[in-house]
Parts: C-alpha cells; structure tokens; sequence
C-alpha cells in the first residue's frame, strides 16, 4: 500500500517527537497533560503530552512519541502540529475525521487517525484532572 | 441458510474438523488440512464448472483456516470468537489491557529503541530474547486461560456432550472419521469474566507481536 507524501513527510521528519520529562517527572506539572493510548487492532502505541498556558489555557507546545505504522507516526505527528496554539476546547474539537482528509488515510488506516484523536482527548482530559485536584 | 453454511465454513475449527480448543499440535492441523484439501484437488473434482467453483471455495476456506489454526495467536481470537467473546462481545469494548501495560510497553519501547539508536548490539539482541520469550509467556497465559474455560463448560455440560454433526465433504472421497467429533462448545455459556480476561491478555500480546514484528530477528 503506497503512503501518501502527506504520510511519508511526517515520517521522514516528524515533528515534535519526545516529551517534557517521564511519566514521572510530568506527574506532578500542573500545566502538562499526558495521553497514552493503544490500538489493539495493530498494536501500535502513542505518547502524546502537552504544555498547557494555565492563565489562558493555550496549547503552547505538544510532543509525541509513537511506536506504530507510518499512518500511525504521522497522525500524531499532525496533532502535535495542529494542537500548539489552540485552546484546549480547541483541541477538543480535533476530529480524526481531519487527519484522515489532511493526510489522505485510506481505510484500512483510519484506526491510527482515532488513534490520535483518543491521544489528544486523553492528554486534554489528563491535564484537566490535574487542575482540577491541585 | 446460506448464511448459516457461510458461518460455519468460516469457523476454522469446523473447516478443519477439530474440537474448539486452543491446545492443538500444529502437526494434527496439517493432517487434518491435507486430508481435506486432497479432496479438493482438480483431478478429482472432474469438468463440471459449478464442482470446480465450489472445490475453489472450499480450498480457500481449507488454507484460511490451516493459517488461523497454525498461528497461536489468530488460533486464539478465533477460539474467543467462537466462545462469544472478541470485540466486544465480552465485558467492555473489546479493547481493554490489563492494568499499567500500556506504560510498560512504552516504557519498554523507548528502552528497546534508545538501545537501537546507540548501536547497543548485545543489548538489542537481549531485547530481541525478551520479546521471544514474552511471546511464549503469553502463548502459556492464554492456553491456561482457554483450559480453565474449558473446564467450567464441561462441568456444565455432563451428559450434554454429543456429536454435532459431521462436516460437510466434496463428495464421497474422504472419510472424515474421528477427527469430525466436536463438543457443543458454542452452547455452553462461559463466564463474561473470564472471556473479558482472555481478551485483556489477547490485547496486551497484540502489542508483543507488534514489537516482534518491529525489532525481531
């Protein structure tokens, strides 16, 4: 199955790969909120973190670390893109339904584009919690 | 009714004549496969176009399954299937691991992966031995799992355990024989827990075979 150049670009040079610290280190950051999700279909995983401006709830950086297919890596790739300078209900908003039409998924890839879509929302909802109980 | 043929050709356990179960010795599935398959050859099929068309199908049915039944893992969720389990037809949605994995998986894949960038060639070759055997561990998890299963419905099914019926063969060339006995596994009703764990584990394997796949030799 041929990638599109979309695809392959993301792969090449993904964009924002790492994060801001371990699992550890971000536990306790009020302002960074983490998204670990997986899709049983393939077995891929995604790391998806974000730094969040608590004053005005800004997205002013996001990071990815994904272990997957091609589709995969770019999706989240694309979020992390997509997600700096949003506001959180912003990045709510993201539907994988975007990513999809952005990096032209044929179907049988569209799982990795939910994948990113549960990342987003997980390290939204992630970093909710934390303020919420700090 | 078609429906019903077409749900009971894609059962591999009924295409290749065996009792549901998931301990099968991959030398049993080749015999049963080339007892089967023999009947579907073309010098025995003969000219007429609508025994050739359905010979076709049933060999494709015959190596879809010898490939299920061959490799524990799709032999697994076949198993699930069979026993009402597998996307979501269990507890949940069908997409649950056991609790903590999905860190230790990451956790392991950056591990594997900063031995990879580094050129730590004895390191990932430690990694490579660690993925082999976590897959054996699973493949033993999984296997108690299904025995337990199994036992729960035999309890249950004292004096209910007969013969369904025997598989439909091209023609009069194979005896099927033995082989064709089954239990009445799809009848017995297994405890939703059980099948959530059993899809818990088979999920976390997924993610096993994925880094095999990846890093393997």
């Amino acid at each position: 199955m041929a990638y599109s150049e979309k695809v392959i670009d993301h792969y090449d040079n993904p964009r924002n790969v790492g994060n801001f610290g371990t699992q550890k280190d971000v536990k306790s950051r009020t302002d960074i909120g983490v998204g670990l999700v997986g899709a049983p279909e393939c077995g891929d995983v995604m790391q998806l973190q974000i730094k969040v401006d608590e004053e005005n709830g800004i997205i002013q950086d996001a990071r990815f670390k994904c272990f997957g297919c091609g589709s995969a890596i770019a999706s989240s790739s694309l979020a992390t893109e997509w997600l700096k300078g949003r506001t959180i209900d912003e990045g709510l908003a993201i539907r994988n339904t975007e990513i999809v039409e952005e990096l032209s998924l044929p179907p049988v890839k569209i799982h990795c584009s939910v994948l990113a879509e549960d990342a987003i929302k997980a390290a939204i909802k992630d970093y909710k919690e934390k303020r919420a109980s700090s | 009714m078609a429906a019903i043929e077409f749900g009971m050709a894609s059962d591999p356990f009924d295409t290749l004549g065996f009792e549901a179960r998931f301990d099968l010795d991959p030398a049993d599935i080749q015999r049963a496969y080339l007892l089967r398959a023999a009947a579907c050859h073309p010098d025995l099929v003969g000219a007429d176009p609508e025994r050739v068309a359905e010979a076709d199908r049933r060999s494709a049915a015959l190596n879809t399954a010898k490939a299920t039944l061959l490799d524990p893992e799709t032999r697994a969720r076949a198993l699930l299937e069979r026993l009402g389990g597998g996307g979501g037809g269990g507890l949940g949605d069908g997409r649950e691991l056991p609790d903590g994995f999905l860190m230790e998986i990451m956790e392991t894949r950056m591990a594997v992966e900063e031995a990879a960038d580094s050129g730590d060639a004895a390191e990932m070759a430690r990694w490579r031995d660690w993925v082999a055997a976590e897959r054996e561990r699973y493949i033993e998890r999984l296997g108690g799992l299904f025995a337990a299963v199994q036992e729960v419905q035999e309890v249950q099914e004292v004096g209910d355990v007969g013969e369904m019926g025997e598989v439909v063969e091209m023609g009069d060339v194979v005896e099927v024989g033995d082989v064709g006995v089954k239990e009445g596994v799809g009848g017995a009703s297994v405890p939703p827990e059980n099948l959530a764990e059993i899809q818990r584990q088979l999920n976390a394997w997924r993610y096993i075979e994925r880094m095999l796949e990846q890093i393997g030799a």
